[in-house]
């Protein structure tokens, strides 16, 4: 890889919300960089900050949200956190997009899908109303629905899921962003459509040269689309590595743990899974130790009383865990 | 009540058998139709002429994806939703036939566990109460005996006794559904229809409800049916599958069978689709090209001849013209039923799935 | 994760434990203003209660000598802090006196409308269909006649009894509760617990009464408020036109007919019991509105 800066280097970040219960850190001191190309995963379950954390990048909250946001996230060497509203707004779109994980709350429901893509369009790169349809149409197709002529003044409810999902993509790169964050942009879908949509991310991030970010609790999903892997639990990044690097030779138990659920449907049949005992717990309020100690099995004193630093264990692999070096070494 | 008629078997209803040695069905369904009624007159067919037969204790898994209409069917054998045509026999009754009270009755031996496992508790209810309440519906116990019977139930699906006094409200989505395991089970039913009960869950809350779901088939003896669109954890819990679309079962055969040796076109895209988390997963996702061209077609509309011959990458004239029917493809006696008509010529699976 | 964002308005989609009831209670407990209208209330009810036994002077007691006097004067009999009438009974105890026959006219009479539109209405939601139909026919033939003047036309045939007063005034109130019930219960009935109920065996009755019925109550009790004080107007009026309550019973639009004729020269007569008609009616109305957003009604 070239010794390019990267494209986003996210430090220190941290995202705490007011709510009834407390104080919940959603996101609590994540730092990684991504370089321009690369596509990484961020892994997890509910409560592990993995949406939060990439929707605080951009500051995307919600009207009622009470929110304390503190760290820095250099894209291009900009912090976007320092940045006006409007200058952020300017960068949402056309530099970073997002696509959610329900296409059907993320699109009007009253305007035909051609012009939500256009209107994008319009707003950023201010194209006259026939070219922004135009372009439109040309996307429709780059993301393969067919007879977008016809299919432009459709209405979102007269497309499949899959369908929906594909104009939310069009739409996100409209403006042809540098990075793209997919925030479970399969789960809502069958595992047939997943596919599809899939190779279509693919497909688009090498002709458009773009980043991805791919937020999913699927490491199938990540292991077929990105090129490392990041795995968060309780608002902490716990792994850090290349898909290769975390798959071959996970390091943190809760990876191992992920790995291990999943029933695989060839080779030997187990009747019984091999679960990870309570629940995914939100951070509320002050928390010493590692997040994962209650549910680890091979927790200690020492995990329940601090905090693990993130160790290096390989060259480009992390682990947040008092025992990553000698797991790696026993590996 | 006077003996209930064998169930009327033809030459072209598709018959699953017992992988076991059991004699009678705990559920025989014969040529079951769900239709519904939509705007402008137009009907929809969720489920057209569907039959099989479900043994004492036996899970019977109900793979397809959105639309395939394995809820409408779970949903109308248990006759929450009343299906248009067909029979079902439960323990010796005719359900069709049944309602009010009568039907009522039987609900003590068919429960369900929902997908929403908050939407399915009553928000203002203690579990306690949820719990019980089948039992009193069936008028099984009395109070004090109701309560210790709650009890043990919850304790049975890992739940401590100072939950009965909790709101729904406060627990987790596992926690809930644990507590819909319990109420579904509580009358000690023979059949529980459990309708995607994990899909809603955190992975790793999935697999404690699926062990859970394991102990207690084995110690309650219960039959399952169990619809969802995850394959991996239908193979861990199921001892036979069955493969819906578009309203139809396309193929069935017992568990290990079916993900060792797929026969429908369907079937292999299905399994060929689920990403492993390995580093062959990008070549696998390559590879689910060619099986799965376009999306799935509209219920409405459905493609005539064989239903999945639009996306199918074998198909040939005949699967325009004409509807497969279901033909048992296991040479060796054993039950492994398939809707295609070209299951013989088309290649061995490859697990590895090279293009 | 947009699903909750768009229902909530925070990304983290917060269910708080109990939906934010106990923070809802103790915020409405804690409104000084609330506290004083819900005083208000209880110091009528007090009087409702307790009738003539509160009020600082017998309400029939005639004192000719100190007719029409204006408020905060004296008398030889007393303080009047609100006056006297032509024939020199105290206004405040004639109001006081006055509150019982009000409150429970109104009361009842709500009561009774609230049974009927309730029943009627969580079986035109739940069962749908003919009853509905019937249920939404009626609703609508009584809504558009002006039941004001049904109630006019019946208390004028009948004769203008307290007892056919409240027999007529439920009628004006009963498709509120109607309306609002069949359309909770047709919600409420699509719930998945209520599938779940009838997936258990339970009878229709029991789904109605454990599972639909608990959670229109709060509903059920905020429109009861309000309608309470919409019937307290309509009983005034009534009363006002004289085919209402009749002497020697009073309630507070008895007392605003007998005071109208001397508007000009004792303001007071008229003027303070529609006061207190009109502050107790926006009292209830006050209290409706915060007992929505405290239970939560309008989430």
């Amino acid at each position: 890889m070239s010794k390019q800066p990267p494209l986003l280097e996210v430090k220190n970040l941290c995202t705490q919300f007011l709510t009834a219960r407390g104080v919940l850190r959603a996101v609590d001191d994540v730092s990684f960089s991504l370089r321009h190309r690369e596509a990484v995963g961020v892994v997890g379950e509910s409560g592990s900050g993995k949406t939060v954390g990439a929707l605080s990048m951009l500051r995307l909250f919600g009207p009622l949200d009470k929110v304390a946001l503190t760290g820095q996230v250099f894209f291009e060497g900009t912090d976007l956190l320092q940045l006006s509203e409007a200058e952020l707004q300017h960068i949402r779109g056309t530099q970073i997009a997002v696509v959610f994980q329900d296409p059907l709350t993320s699109l009007n429901p009253v305007m035909p899908v051609g012009e939500q893509i256009a209107e994008s369009l319009r707003h950023h790169r201010r194209l006259t109303q026939a070219a922004a349809s135009n372009r439109a149409r040309e996307l429709m197709e780059l993301v393969g629905i067919g007879d977008p002529a016809r299919r432009f003044d459709d209405l979102p409810e007269q497309f499949s899921g899959g369908m929906r999902q594909r104009i939310m993509i069009a739409i996100a790169i409209a403006c042809e962003p540098k990075l793209l964050i997919a925030d479970e942009p399969t789960t809502a879908l069958d595992v047939t459509v997943q596919s599809q949509v899939l190779m279509l991310l693919n497909r688009l991030r090498k002709e458009l040269g773009m980043a991805l970010m791919m937020i999913s609790h699927d490491l199938g999903v990540v292991a077929a689309t990105c090129d490392s892997v990041q795995v968060m639990y309780g608002g902490r990044l716990v792994e850090r590595g290349t898909v290769e690097a975390l798959l071959s030779r996970p390091n943190h138990p809760y990876t191992t743990a992920l790995l291990q659920l999943a029933p695989r449907l060839d080779g030997e049949l187990q009747r019984r899974l091999k679960p990870i005992p309570g629940q995914p717990m939100a951070a509320y309020g002050e928390r010493r130790g590692c997040r994962f100690a209650q549910r680890c099995e091979f927790a200690r004193e020492r995990c329940l009383a601090e905090d693990p630093p993130a160790f290096k264990i390989e060259e480009d692999h992390f682990s947040a865990c008092w025992f990553a070096e000698e797991r790696f070494a026993s590996a | 009540m006077a003996e209930s008629a064998k169930p009327k078997m033809t030459e072209r209803l598709p018959l699953i058998a017992a992988t076991k040695e059991t004699p009678e069905p705990l559920l025989t369904v014969e040529a079951l139709e769900v239709r519904y009624t939509l705007r402008e007159n137009r009907t929809l067919t969720a489920v057209n002429k569907v039959s099989f037969r479900l043994y004492p204790g036996e899970t019977l898994g109900l793979v397809g994806e959105s639309g395939c209409g394995k809820s409408s069917l779970g949903r109308a054998i248990l006759q929450l939703t009343r299906p248009a045509a067909g029979k079902v026999w439960f323990l010796g009754k005719d359900l069709t036939e049944l309602s009010g009270a009568a039907l009522r009755s039987m609900r003590r031996h068919m429960q369900i566990v929902f997908q929403d496992p908050r939407g399915a508790l009553n928000p203002r209810w203690k579990v306690g109460r949820i719990v019980e309440e089948p039992l009193r519906a069936h008028r099984l116990a009395r109070r004090d005996e109701r309560r210790k019977l709650a009890k043990e139930m919850l304790l049975q699906v890992g739940l401590e006794e100072s939950y009965m006094d909790q709101r729904p409200a406060k627990m987790s989505g596992g926690q809930q559904q644990r507590v819909g395991i319990a109420r579904a089970l509580v009358t000690r039913p023979k059949l529980v229809v459990c309708d995607e009960p994990v899909s809603s869950l955190d992975v790793s809350i999935q697999a404690q409800i699926v062990n859970l779901l394991q102990d207690l088939k084995e110690t309650m003896e219960v039959a399952y049916l169990f619809i969802t669109h995850n394959l991996g954890v239908v193979r861990s819990l199921s001892d036979r599958v069955a493969v819906m679309y578009l309203g139809e079962f396309v193929e069935t055969a017992p568990s290990e069978r079916l993900f060792a040796r797929p026969l429908h076109p369907y079937t292999r895209g299905l399994l060929v689709s689920v990403l492993r988390p390995d580093l062959a997963a990008r070549r696998q996702l390559d590879a689910t090209e060619r099986f799965m061209a376009g999306d799935v077609p509209s219920l409405l509309n459905p493609p005539r001849g064989c239903r999945y011959h639009p996306r199918c990458p074998y198909v040939q004239e005949r699967c325009r013209a004409e509807s497969p029917h279901l033909e048992n493809a296991d040479r060796e006696g054993g039950e492994h039923w398939v809707a295609c008509h070209f299951w013989r010529e088309i290649p061995a699976f490859d697990h590895e799935a090279r293009p | 994760m947009a699903n909750s964002a768009a229902a909530t308005g925070t990304i983290t989609g917060e269910h708080s434990a109990d939906g934010g009831t106990t923070a809802r209670w103790r915020q409405w407990l804690t409104s000084w203003g609330l506290l004083i209208w819900v005083g208000y209330l209880l110091a009528i009810g007090l009087f409702a209660m307790t009738g003539s036994d509160l009020a600082p002077y017998d309400p029939t007691a005639q004192q000719v000598l100190a007719r029409l006097l204006p408020p905060f004067s004296a008398s030889s009999r007393g303080f009047h802090w609100l006056g006297t009438d032509p024939l020199g009974r105290d206004m405040l105890s004639s109001m006081i006196a006055g509150a019982r026959l009000t409150l429970f006219i109104a009361v009842v009479s709500t009561f009774a409308g609230m049974a009927v539109g309730v029943a009627l209405g969580m079986m035109a939601g739940y069962y749908g269909g003919l009853v509905d139909r019937l249920v939404m026919r009626l609703t609508e033939l009584q809504t558009a006649m002006p039941m004001f003047l049904v109630a006019i036309f019946f208390l004028t045939v009948m004769g203008p009894k307290v007892i056919n007063v409240i027999i007529i005034l439920p009628a004006l109130v009963w498709p509120a509760f109607a309306s609002l019930v069949r359309a909770e219960t047709m919600r409420l009935r699509n719930c998945l617990f209520v599938e779940a109920a009838v997936a258990s065996g339970c009878t229709e009755r029991s789904i109605l009464w454990a599972h639909i019925l608990p959670n229109l109550a709060s509903r059920i009790a905020v429109l009861a408020v309000i309608e309470v004080g919409h019937v307290m107007l309509a009983e005034a009026g009534l009363s006002f036109l004289g085919i209402g309550v009749q002497p020697p019973q009073t309630t507070w639009g008895l007392l605003i007919a007998k005071g109208r004729p001397y508007l000009a020269v004792a303001w007071w007569l008229a003027i303070m019991p529609g006061l207190m008609l009109g502050l107790t009616v926006l009292a209830l109305n006050l209290l409706s509105r915060r007992l929505a957003t405290a239970s939560g009604a309008a989430a």
